[in-house]
């Protein structure tokens, strides 16, 4: 009962001391993973340019950063519409193997976390 | 320790791997079994090995789960075939002669037949 | 001679076993979401692990008692038993994440088709466990992962700043953090000790030990084994987490693709380095799934008082090669289901944390207990280790589940 008490109190607290307009957690979430999954993709592009890696690795990397973009296009569309468009300029670089559009993609969701962006 | 010295039950011999005279794995006493009359001495008169053996030692619920991958099973083990309780209980025969191994046995056959087996 | 050259096998044998799926998904997500400030717990928890497996190599060669007899011995046989199947559960789902994680790791390197890998990698672990001396099992899986020190010299390559990564052994949490990435840090300490002291380690040594027929004169090859062992394997795991706090953060790259991790070795090495990198992460891997299948086998064996063993013929122990046939067959359909292996590893580890405090007490009992350990009992300085490490273990286990919902599994 006490546990149960402290852990509202701890989750009460985080819940207000979020600033106000603050992104709600759900929605951080497919930011921050969409952001990570384009930037890996896009750092796949970089050192297949450079030779640094095998065109098996690159193929398999970018078809699952594919995939994992289509499951975050599907969440965005019942639960954060404002991410559809910068997740499917991702989802066209993974496809196409666009390092551009993959750096775009990453830096606007970068941008798009805000205040909840790393500390460093 | 010769089993004819003093003895925790709980502590030195309950829980304890039982093995045979060739140092074989032959199970663990689950249980122990006493003879006496209240307000007399009390003497062990066997070890208790099987899942029936331990069946009042877990909840209803835990001991279902259990029947159903490993049976209900008692074997006997007398207190008579014990040589001595170390860490571990040495019997003065083998495992088969105290009913123990069966299953171990049984599966060994039908393993036999596979290769590197 | 001979001597040197088992200490030299099984120190090298420890530091190729070391890092394992789990420690590589969360070393690297360690240094690109927090950069070096991680560190500390890694050494804090090696040295938890380095403890708890000299005392039950110690147990294991004096008192001739694997961890799962002394479960029944030292807890209430409920208690064994709940411990009994909740350690199963973990070791079965770490298996899973394992072969999930070897045939991504073939994937990357084949082009195959993942579900076709993941039937073939398990096919492929069973026959080596089943054909195979139990010493060269060991051997071959934990010396062929040592092609990850790849990762070692690619740190070493790409010359981090030394003086940030020394003051990261220093305990401490990264300035200014809001609240929310607070519990994610806290998440990902405890899910960081609970990956480094994944209870099959303990059950997996400990059984080695007995099978090996370890005694009082094998205590020193026991104490080099986990102590250099398991640190030097400790620095793989900070190997990884160094380079992607110099290669990944910068890049906003927090890994959510296992195979990211090949990246380190690749941008300093090109397609040698990344080749190694795989290689040696499939091996390495899979010396996780055989420890993981075997563990799961040894503690219901042990539990139960079947004959157990690898030293000994499938058909000298029946039941206990049924065992890990099964934990391997169970974990190879939770990886067919098409749960991901990343998935599998966050269940893995904040399950397995919840079961570490009932796993390291019995042990801490009869390391203790002069009965079984006569002159070998715990010297001062390993219960001065050993007993505030357990405290701190049974305060982590509390906090994993809620930590773990917090912090959305470390996605926050």
């Amino acid at each position: 009962m006490r546990v149960r008490l402290l852990l509202q109190g701890f989750a009460l607290t985080l819940v207000l001391a979020q600033p106000a307009g603050a992104m709600d957690d759900e929605t951080l979430l497919q930011v921050r993973a969409a952001r990570s999954i384009a930037a890996e993709a896009a750092a796949i592009c970089d050192q297949q340019t450079r030779g640094a890696i095998t065109g098996t690795y690159a193929n398999e990397m970018l078809r699952d950063a594919a995939d994992e973009l289509r499951d975050a296009r599907r969440k965005a569309v019942t639960h954060a519409p404002q991410l559809i468009g910068v997740i499917s300029l991702a989802l066209r670089g993974a496809e196409a193997g666009d390092g551009r559009a993959l750096h775009r993609a990453s830096e606007t969701l970068f941008a798009m976390e805000g205040a909840h962006g790393r500390a460093d | 320790m010769k089993p004819d010295g003093p003895i925790k039950l709980l502590a030195e011999l309950r829980d304890l791997q039982i093995v045979d005279k060739d140092d074989r794995i032959c199970g663990i006493c689950d249980d122990i079994e006493l003879e006496g009359k209240p307000g007399g001495p009390l003497r062990i008169k066997a070890l208790l090995v099987g899942p029936g053996a331990y069946e009042h030692r877990v909840p209803r619920w835990l001991f279902a789960v259990v029947r159903l991958v490993a049976g209900r099973s008692v074997t006997r083990v007398p207190w008579s075939s014990v040589e001595t309780v170390t860490s571990r209980i040495r019997l003065k025969t083998t495992g088969e002669a105290q009913g123990l191994r069966q299953v171990e046995d049984r599966l060994a056959g039908w393993f036999g037949r596979l290769p590197f087996a | 001679m001979g001597g040197l050259i088992e200490i030299t096998l099984g120190i090298m044998t420890a530091v190729g076993g070391f890092v394992d799926i789990s420690e590589l998904v969360f070393a690297a997500q360690a240094g690109s979401r927090f950069g070096y400030a991680l560190i500390w717990v890694f050494a804090f928890a090696t040295l938890g692990i380095a403890v708890f497996g000299e005392m039950s190599g110690r147990v294991a060669a004096v008192a001739k008692q694997p961890v799962f007899n002394l479960m029944r011995q030292r807890l209430d046989f409920g208690l064994g038993l709940f411990t009994l199947i909740a350690s199963v559960v973990v070791c079965v789902i770490t298996c899973a994440a394992e072969i999930g994680g070897v045939a991504l790791m073939l994937k990357l390197l084949t082009g195959a088709p993942y579900s076709l890998l993941a039937v073939l990698s398990a096919l492929a672990l069973v026959t080596v466990i089943w054909v195979l001396p139990f010493k060269w099992i060991e051997r071959v899986f934990g010396l062929l992962g040592l092609l990850m020190l790849v990762f070692a010299v690619a740190t070493v390559n790409i010359h981090p700043p030394w003086h940030e990564v020394a003051r990261g052994f220093i305990p401490q949490a990264p300035a200014g953090l809001p609240a929310k990435d607070l519990v994610v840090f806290a998440y990902f300490g405890v899910a960081i000790v609970s990956a480094v002291l994944f209870p099959y380690e303990v059950y997996f040594y400990s059984s080695g030990g007995i099978e090996e027929q370890w005694g009082p004169k094998d205590l020193n090859i026991n104490r080099l084994t986990t102590i250099v062992g398991f640190g030097l394997g400790s620095l793989l795991a900070l190997a990884i987490l160094i380079n992607a706090a110099v290669l990944f953060r910068p890049l906003h790259i927090d890994p959510q693709m296992p195979g990211t991790a090949a990246l380190q070795a690749a941008i300093p090495f090109g397609r040698t380095g990344l080749l190694l990198a795989l290689a040696g992460m499939v091996f390495a891997i899979s010396g996780a799934a055989v420890e993981t299948g075997l563990s799961a086998a040894y503690a219901t064996a042990q539990f139960f008082g079947w004959d157990w063993g690898r030293y000994k013929k499938p058909r000298d122990a029946p039941r206990f090669t049924i065992a890990w046939l099964a934990t391997f067959a169970v974990a190879l359909a939770i990886v067919l289901t098409g749960v991901k292996p990343l998935q599998l590893v966050e269940w893995a580890v904040v399950s397995s944390i919840i079961v570490l405090p009932l796993t390291y007490l019995p042990l801490l009992l009869i390391a203790n207990d002069p009965k079984y350990m006569g002159k070998h009992v715990n010297r001062r300085l390993t219960n001065s280790l050993g007993w505030p490490f357990y405290g701190l273990l049974s305060v982590a286990a509390l906090a994993a589940l809620p930590l773990y919902l917090l912090a959305h599994g470390g996605a926050l």
